[in-house]
């Protein structure tokens, strides 16, 4: 390339050669400096008047634009080049100024037009995650079998003594045995379906690459493998409470029976003989626990009956969902910053359901229980029932057993497990009450409040360590993928809103409304996918195709009519994106929804507002897909893989320091490198929802009518309000989310403890997978 | 990318090294806002100078408590205007006159577009990306508007203001608009290539 001439003046302050001569103050003079013979090699001599009638640019352009020319100063034998080894100078009193050659770079402007996922990355991470699967459910597994090993030992050391019956100890034994068998099941399963999932997604992407090398993300294989990670994560927490719950309650069985063998000792040493079953008031209590800790388990059994570990089908839906969720849905239209207090948690939520299947000699126990409340006698016994009263309140599965029937879902897939769980028995009020002493409910209440620390089950469960985080119970999204929640993740609860049920509903109504009221429109947007599924197709078609070794003219020609059909439907899907873009109609989507624990009481909750749904999803279609190419028209769009991809690249975040923005306010950047979710302030949204139409309208002059601009794109602005309940802490923040604005190399910048200078790189996918898997 | 800039066209308290003395000791401020450019570029600064000409004193407000706050997150690594003409040696930056162009219409679009809906405040990030001699723009924060409490703060700030420190950056979105503009084409230029158009 050719050297451009830098006409940067540089005056400076007179050097000592300016006034070695001043023979007169306004004279101009001039001299010149070889750079590369290190001297000056024309003296300094004065400019003429004629000389200084002509351009001085000119001249200089002459001086320097010219690579040929060279210093013209035979007496100090100096040929340089004029170009770039002269230094001119010119001086005036006390002034003088310098002119030299720089060779100038000039920049490129990148501006992005798309921004296309990156499968690569996402697929490197997915990797990252199923290992880290692998080993933490291996020390998972491991853990169990260990609670196995030592609870049975424990329950084989109760045969020594004739005070439990043996049926009981036979039972325990044999539901240890059962729960070890599905811990094996369960790890060779998860394996195998780890490995399997990798598989079809590596051979499908050979396949691709031999075809086309892009834009296939978004594709089945694809899409299960992505989702893997997580879904099996539910899984696994699912399977592994449900252990915890079952071992929990054998654990339960087996330390009420050792207290039973204790009594009946210090009875038995203090004078009395009747070591066989101890029918005598002190080890009631314990009885009563014995007894109500084999109906637990008993109920737990059937309600993990059909429970099958084998069926780890990715649209399961394993967990039942208490049927509180369905009015407090409703509940929620109105309830706009969660004023809903904690409902007042119902007695009966805990009390278990005595079913007509109830044992003979349980009722009888009961009955006597409930004499012995009203009459205390004996210091043990009392607290025996005290203690019977908090383990009462333990038994979550009849719960889960009388909600699974009344829960409205609105998922498309059921799993078999809501089922089971319907078949359970559930209680007639008349039960509940018969089951319900005065007493026990307040004591219950105390106990709950206290159990809500979360000390005394810990001794008996297994810690579910990474796969208790991302509030499995979550309700998986559409199609029964499964997107994780972290609170201090602002944009993992957009994604997970993004992906529900719920979400898609509205948003679906929106459309609706739109289609109705533009009626000239008659292809909806179903007729768009439509399109769009026709343009994938096409392109399958034409792979297969040119997979053909012999092609005949006639196909040839077929195939250029394809792609003048395809393109012609591309321009259709951009009409239909841009006349979307520029609704102007509200499509607010606001969507609510909770964590409940184990016990079914709600500790979480969250709302997530979408602003202006369907306009901004219209904007992330023309924005957020791969470059346009001839290739394959039509593929580059699809709106469900954009939208998928979306809400891949949100699901994990990383935060910049927690101070930043005008208010104090999070700043996140997806792991991905492709999206900013940045806190705004209420103005601030306030004042985007004012413009927001303006704002479409502009963008979509950019998108489809060339007009160049540099707005980095916020492609979507939400409401994000949380409270948890666990801590009290409540929040409510606005963020947009918006492109990265350096490109793809941008750094995050953060007072990081990772590196010393304060920056870190996030494409190192390691340090990021580090921070979302631990 | 070896250095990103986040340039909102005024010098005031615009260095990222600034903001971070300014953070430790808040009185200084005013003595340090006018910008330490090299004295051999000596032009240079009076165009800046200049600059402030268009918009006197009048234009009141300081954007430096605001940049404290808005961008003390990276006060180490988003450098500021004044960096950035630091990082020029206080000339413009080359580009390609195709860059340029493509980079001169997005500006006169994108500020024009922010101004009509009356939102200023916005800035210009710019990321350098050396080895491959490309610059990575895009303009950010344009979620302000003027509004009345702007007009407050605008008040408010005018008291505090010295005679020939520069000009704020919270004015209204004409003004603010078209210093962005004039400053736009200060911080780049073009570079002719052979087939360049005069």
């Amino acid at each position: 390339m050719d050297g451009h001439i830098p006409v940067a003046e540089h005056p400076k302050e007179a050097t000592d050669r300016a006034d070695t001569k001043d023979e007169e103050k306004d004279r101009y003079a001039t001299w010149t400096y070889c750079m590369n013979c290190r001297k000056v090699v024309t003296p300094l001599s004065y400019i003429s008047d004629e000389t200084w009638n002509y351009s001085f640019g000119k001249f200089l352009e002459l001086s320097f634009y010219n690579k040929t020319a060279s210093i013209n100063a035979p007496e100090h034998q100096c040929h340089c080049q004029l170009q770039v080894h002269s230094t001119l100078y010119f001086g005036c009193g006390n002034l003088a100024a310098r002119f030299s050659y720089e060779r100038i770079r000039p920049y490129n402007v990148f501006l992005r037009r798309y921004l296309p996922f990156d499968e690569a990355f996402h697929k490197k991470f997915t990797v990252l995650e199923l290992n880290e699967i692998m080993m933490s459910s291996s020390d998972l597994f491991e853990r169990f079998n260990k609670h196995i090993e030592t609870t049975t030992s424990d329950t084989r050391a109760l045969f020594k003594s004739a005070v439990n019956k043996p049926e009981h100890l036979q039972t325990l034994l044999s539901e240890l045995h059962v729960i070890g068998k599905e811990v094996a099941h369960a790890s060779s399963i998860l394996k195998s379906k780890i490995v399997s999932v990798t598989n079809s997604y590596n051979s499908y992407n050979k396949d691709a690459e031999s075809g086309y090398s892009y834009g296939e993300v978004g594709s089945a294989p694809y899409d299960a493998f992505s989702h893997f990670p997580w879904h099996a994560r539910r899984y696994l927490f699912l399977l592994t409470s449900a252990w915890n719950e079952r071992l929990g309650a054998i654990v339960q069985a087996v330390s009420s029976m050792n207290k039973v063998v204790a009594i009946s000792q210090k009875l038995s040493i203090g004078g009395r003989s009747d070591i066989g079953i101890p029918q005598g008031v002190g080890a009631d209590g314990e009885l009563d626990e014995v007894i109500d800790s084999m109906q637990r388990l008993k109920e737990i059994k059937e309600v993990y009956a059909n429970f099958k570990i084998g069926d780890m089908d990715i649209q399961s839906n394993l967990v039942s969902l208490p049927d509180k969720r369905a009015q407090e849905v409703n509940d929620d239209i109105e309830d706009d910053d969660f004023n809903t207090e904690m409902p007042v948690s119902v007695d009966d939520d805990i009390q278990i359901n005595f079913s007509e299947e109830v044992d003979a000699d349980v009722l009888a126990s009961r009955q006597r229980r409930s004499v012995k409340q009203v009459e205390p006698n004996l210091l043990p016994s009392r607290r025996g029932s005290e203690v019977d009263g908090r383990r009462r309140n333990n038994i979550p599965p009849n719960r889960r057993s009388k909600d699974g029937g009344s829960y409205n879902s609105q998922l498309p897939q059921r799993d078999s497990f809501a089922s089971i769980s319907s078949r359970s028995p559930s209680p007639s009020p008349q039960q509940r009450a018969k089951a319900v002493s005065a007493g026990g409910a307040v004591k219950s209440a105390i106990d709950r409040f206290f159990r809500g620390r979360g000390k005394e089950e810990d001794i008996t469960t297994v810690d579910l360590g990474i796969f208790n985080q991302g509030r499995p119970r979550l309700d998986p999204g559409v199609g029964g993928v499964v997107i994780p929640v972290f609170d201090d993740q602002p944009s993992t609860i957009i994604a997970h809103s993004l992906a529900s049920v719920d979400y898609e509903s509205q948003f679906r109504r929106h459309t609706r409304t739109y289609l109705k009221e533009s009626g000239s429109y008659k292809r909806g947007s179903a007729g768009n996918d439509e399109l769009i599924s026709r343009g994938i197709d096409q392109h399958r078609s034409k792979k297969e195709d040119s997979r053909s070794s012999r092609r005949g003219r006639s196909e040839q020609r077929r195939n250029a009519d394809k792609i003048s059909a395809s393109m012609a439907q591309m321009s259709n899907i951009k009409i239909d994106i841009e006349k979307r873009m520029l609704v102007r109609n509200k499509t607010h989507v606001k969507h609510t929804f909770r964590d409940y624990d184990e016990k079914g009481t709600q500790i979480a909750k969250f709302v997530c507002t979408t602003f202006w749904s369907t306009q901004f999803q219209a904007v992330r279609q023309a924005f957020l897909k791969e470059k346009e190419s001839d290739k394959a028209p039509g593929f580059t769009y699809g709106k469900n893989l954009i939208e998928k991809n979306f809400v891949k690249s949100l699901q994990a975040s990383l935060s910049f320091a927690a101070v930043g923005g005008k208010s104090g306010a999070s700043f996140s950047k997806t792991t991905d490198d492709r999206f900013i979710v940045k806190s705004i302030s209420r103005t601030e949204l306030q004042m985007f929802l004012d413009c927001a139409p303006a704002y479409f309208e502009y963008l979509s002059k950019a998108f489809f009518h060339g007009l160049p601009t540099m707005l980095c794109k916020i492609v979507g602005v939400y409401q994000i309000g949380y409270h948890n309940r666990e801590t009290g802490k409540r929040t409510m923040e606005q963020v947009a989310v918006m492109q990265v604005s350096c490109g793809c190399n941008f750094y995050l910048f953060v007072e990081s403890p990772f590196t010393n200078n304060g920056i870190i790189r996030i494409s190192s996918t390691v340090a990021t997978c580090q921070r979302s898997l631990t | 990318m070896s250095k990103v800039f986040d340039l909102k066209g005024s010098l005031r308290g615009r260095f990222a090294k600034n903001l971070r003395q300014n953070k430790e000791k808040a009185d200084s401020r005013a003595s340090s806002s006018p910008a330490p450019i090299p004295k051999k570029y000596g032009s240079d600064s009076d165009a800046s100078s200049d600059d402030d000409a268009d918009y006197p004193a009048s234009y009141p407000g300081s954007d430096d408590e605001e940049v404290a706050k808005g961008e003390e997150s990276n006060p180490s690594s988003t450098l500021l205007d004044g960096d950035f003409l630091e990082f020029t040696s206080g000339r413009p930056l080359p580009l390609t006159d195709r860059a340029k162009a493509s980079f001169h219409m997005s500006i006169l679009n994108d500020t024009l577009f922010l101004s009509i809906i009356n939102v200023l405040d916005y800035s210009i990030l710019v990321g350098i990306d050396e080895e491959k001699n490309e610059l990575v723009v895009g303009i950010i924060d344009f979620m302000r508007q003027y509004d009345i409490l702007k007009q407050m703060e605008r008040v408010g700030k005018s008291i505090p203001m010295v005679v020939g420190s520069e000009a704020p950056t919270i004015i209204q979105p004409p003004a603010y608009k078209s210093r962005f503009i004039t400053a736009m084409e200060r911080y780049f230029m073009t570079v002719p290539s052979k087939w360049t158009a005069l």
